[in-house]
């Protein structure tokens, strides 16, 4: 048994004797508190993929073209790889940024390389497993995918919990797109409500390369995603499409980067949280045009509905610009359900929960609508249906 | 059918119906006129039973029962429809879902066995033709970006689907051209039935050329102060309401004297 930092360190001593995770007063944390971490003891996690149950086998089975994490392990046997991926594990150097310290940790772990070589027509399932051998414990993922210039993926990203544990997650994907390369990925988690996740994301997107994000996030007891993007290469483009929908003692903080370092560069961000009972929503969102992306066009919006006085949405949306000719659009709102279109609905005959279920839907399912991968947009909006049950509104 | 009695209904603190009473029998068809901020919508409201609309005296009677103490959408499935005199738009839901979903609410609330996709679209279609409607306006979202008078044939398009037991039109007429006009009548006068009643709240003599009315009343200031056959709504429509201010004021001095 060890505490949060030992049991991050002792994975890969060498490399993370200075880990230094975030203090009580960082404000990049400020409202994703470790004191609950900070506390517990974990146990060492499994150290391969254990037996899983036989739904969970063919949930599992029934992607077809999948990458399978079993408790963080990759699990050769259960994957099914399709061809034009080339797969190898590696030690790579912790190398995620100091600002991301968890993501340094895992980082510093053995790392699947995932090079792709060919354009894939299908989507591929990347399906992180927990299973309940994995409580009290903190399971532990490194990817790294490479997209050779003009080849195209789709990923879907998954968690699947076979059941509700207080498992802690820390997952590093490093992605890096050559010129001409696009990446369609979108992010789905149905991690149980005692859960923590952490979440690290970098992306490198070169010249006349296309990155497009996705994401709904229903939260866990601590949930938190940071997604660092650098538009490296001339005309790269990275856009983000996203929802928080957060309930009971739900949290979800979002933190999206966008840097453009070269010229004609576009970042778009589309999110909306909805916060209903305890649910706590945080998204920070930050455009940076460095000095020299010249005619860079960078765009966010965050909406928020705030649905029960107990529930609380924090957004900070920044911009910081230091090139010419930029063209750069932020804002963000935190408002409530709109009691006329509640009335209008009621005043035809539908029931307060459901008019307010429908409205919520509605509202959450903008940026979703506009996901261009039409598989990943059916994914998307399939998983916010669940994450939004009929009883909830 | 609808018996209104003595309703005082006050507002973010302010009185605005202030002893309102009138009773609509069913088959009837009631006009509604008066000058603006009269309390017209207000009634209209009350008796589809927003939110903030506090009743502090009287009551509402609906086919024998309170109409009160029901929930907006329990009245809707009685048979209370009110079309806005601003529509609501609502972004992200689509129309055609949405009178779905008021239609099977309204069907489960009676014990109705809900209508299946297919059957329902079919019906849509019917009421469509009927109201020279385009069937795009059912895959866009509810009023989103629709015209005014678009939005108020979406209201009557609402009704003729959900085939109340009394509807309220709120200045539906206004803000529509004249073919459309014509074709907003037709849609009531083919529910005109004996059991079925209208109030059809309007500032325009107009509309009741085609719609015609067994009784007109003119509210002011938060109560009916005349009523008529249909001919008060051509003296209206020549003389306004000012008469009628003069006719309370020689009324209060025969009082006072
Ligand atoms: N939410 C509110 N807060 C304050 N005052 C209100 C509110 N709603 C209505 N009122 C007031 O109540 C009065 C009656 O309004 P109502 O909309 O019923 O008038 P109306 O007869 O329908 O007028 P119009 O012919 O212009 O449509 C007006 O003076 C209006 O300003
Ligand atoms: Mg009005």
């Amino acid at each position: 048994m060890s505490n949060l930092q030992q049991t991050l360190v002792a994975a890969a001593p060498e490399a993370l004797g200075d880990l230094s995770l975030p203090g009580a007063r960082d404000e990049r944390w400020r409202y994703s508190s470790l004191r609950a971490l900070n506390q517990r003891s974990f146990s060492a996690a499994p150290t391969q993929p254990g037996a899983l149950s036989p739904e969970l086998e063919a949930k599992i089975a029934a992607f077809p073209s999948r990458l399978v994490f079993v408790d963080g392990h990759y699990d050769e046997a259960r994957s099914a790889v399709p061809g034009g991926l080339a797969m190898t594990t590696q030690i790579a150097p912790a190398n995620a940024p100091a600002h991301l310290p968890f993501a340094r940790a895992a980082s510093a772990l053995p790392t699947l390389v995932i090079g792709v070589q060919q354009t894939q027509s299908e989507p591929l399932h990347i399906v992180s497993v927990l299973t309940a051998a994995a409580a009290d414990t903190i399971v532990q993922q490194a990817l790294w995918i490479e997209l050779a210039a003009g080849t195209t993926l789709s990923v879907q990203h998954r968690r699947i919990v076979e059941a509700d544990s207080n498992v802690v997650t820390n997952a590093w994907r490093d992605l890096a797109l050559a010129d001409g390369a696009r990446l369609d990925w979108l992010e789905v988690g149905e991690d149980g409500e005692r859960a923590s996740v952490v979440l690290g994301t970098r992306a490198r997107v070169g010249a006349g390369a296309t990155f497009q994000f996705a994401e709904v996030a229903a939260g866990a007891a601590l949930y938190r995603h940071d997604l660092d993007v650098t538009l490296v290469g001339e005309q790269a483009v990275f856009g983000v499409r996203g929802c928080t929908m957060v309930s009971r003692r739900r949290h979800a903080d979002i933190h999206i980067d966008a840097r453009h370092r070269a010229k004609h560069t576009r970042a778009d961000i589309v999110w909306r949280g909805l916060a209903d009972q305890r649910g706590h929503g945080i998204f920070a969102g930050q455009l940076i045009v460095e000095a020299g992306a010249d005619g860079a066009d960078a765009a966010l919006s965050n909406k928020n509905l705030l649905l029960s006085p107990h529930a609380e949405i924090d957004t900070r949306p920044v911009l910081e610009i230091h090139a010419d000719e930029v063209k750069a659009a932020h804002g963000a709102t935190v408002g409530r359900l709109d009691e006329r279109s509640l009335f209008y609905l009621r005043s035809r005959g539908i029931p307060e929960a459901e008019a307010r279920r429908i409205l919520q839907l509605a509202f959450a399912r903008e940026p979703l609508l506009q996901i261009t991968d039409p598989q990943l947009r059916e994914a998307a909006l399939a998983a916010l249906a669940r994450c939004l049950p009929e009883d909830a509104a | 059918m609808l018996n209104i009695d003595n309703l005082h209904v006050r507002v973010a603190g302010k009185d605005i119906l202030k002893g309102l009473s009138l009773e609509v029998k069913a088959g009837e068809v009631h006009a509604i006129m008066g000058p603006n901020g009269a309390g017209k919508s207000t009634l209209g409201y009350v008796l589809a039973g927003r939110e903030g609309y506090e009743v502090t005296q009287g009551s509402v009677t609906f086919r024998g029962q309170d109409l009160l103490a029901l929930e907006p959408e329990a009245r809707a499935a009685s048979g209370v429809f009110l079309a806005f005199q601003y529509p609501v738009e609502i972004p992200g839901v689509n129309n055609t879902y949405f009178l779905r979903a008021a239609y099977n609410a309204q069907r489960k609330h009676r014990g109705e066995p809900e209508l299946d996709s297919m059957a329902f679209l079919k019906l849509v279609r019917e009421k469509l033709k009927v109201l020279h409607l385009k069937d795009e306006l059912l895959n866009r979202a509810v009023n989103e970006g629709f015209s005014g008078g678009e939005k108020k044939r979406n209201e009557i398009f609402q009704m003729a689907v959900l085939e109340p037991t009394l509807a309220i039109l709120d200045e539906t007429d206004s803000g529509l051209d004249i073919d459309a006009l014509r074709l907003v009548a037709e849609g009531v006068n083919r529910l005109r039935s004996p059991e079925r009643a209208f109030l059809v709240i309007t500032h325009y003599q107009r509309l009741l050329d085609y719609i015609v009315p067994d009784v007109v009343h003119v509210l002011a200031d938060g109560r009916i102060v005349q009523s008529g056959d249909k001919d008060l709504a051509l003296k209206l429509e020549d003389q306004g309401y000012a008469w009628l201010k003069d006719r309370k004021r020689e009324e209060q001095a025969a009082f006072a004297s």
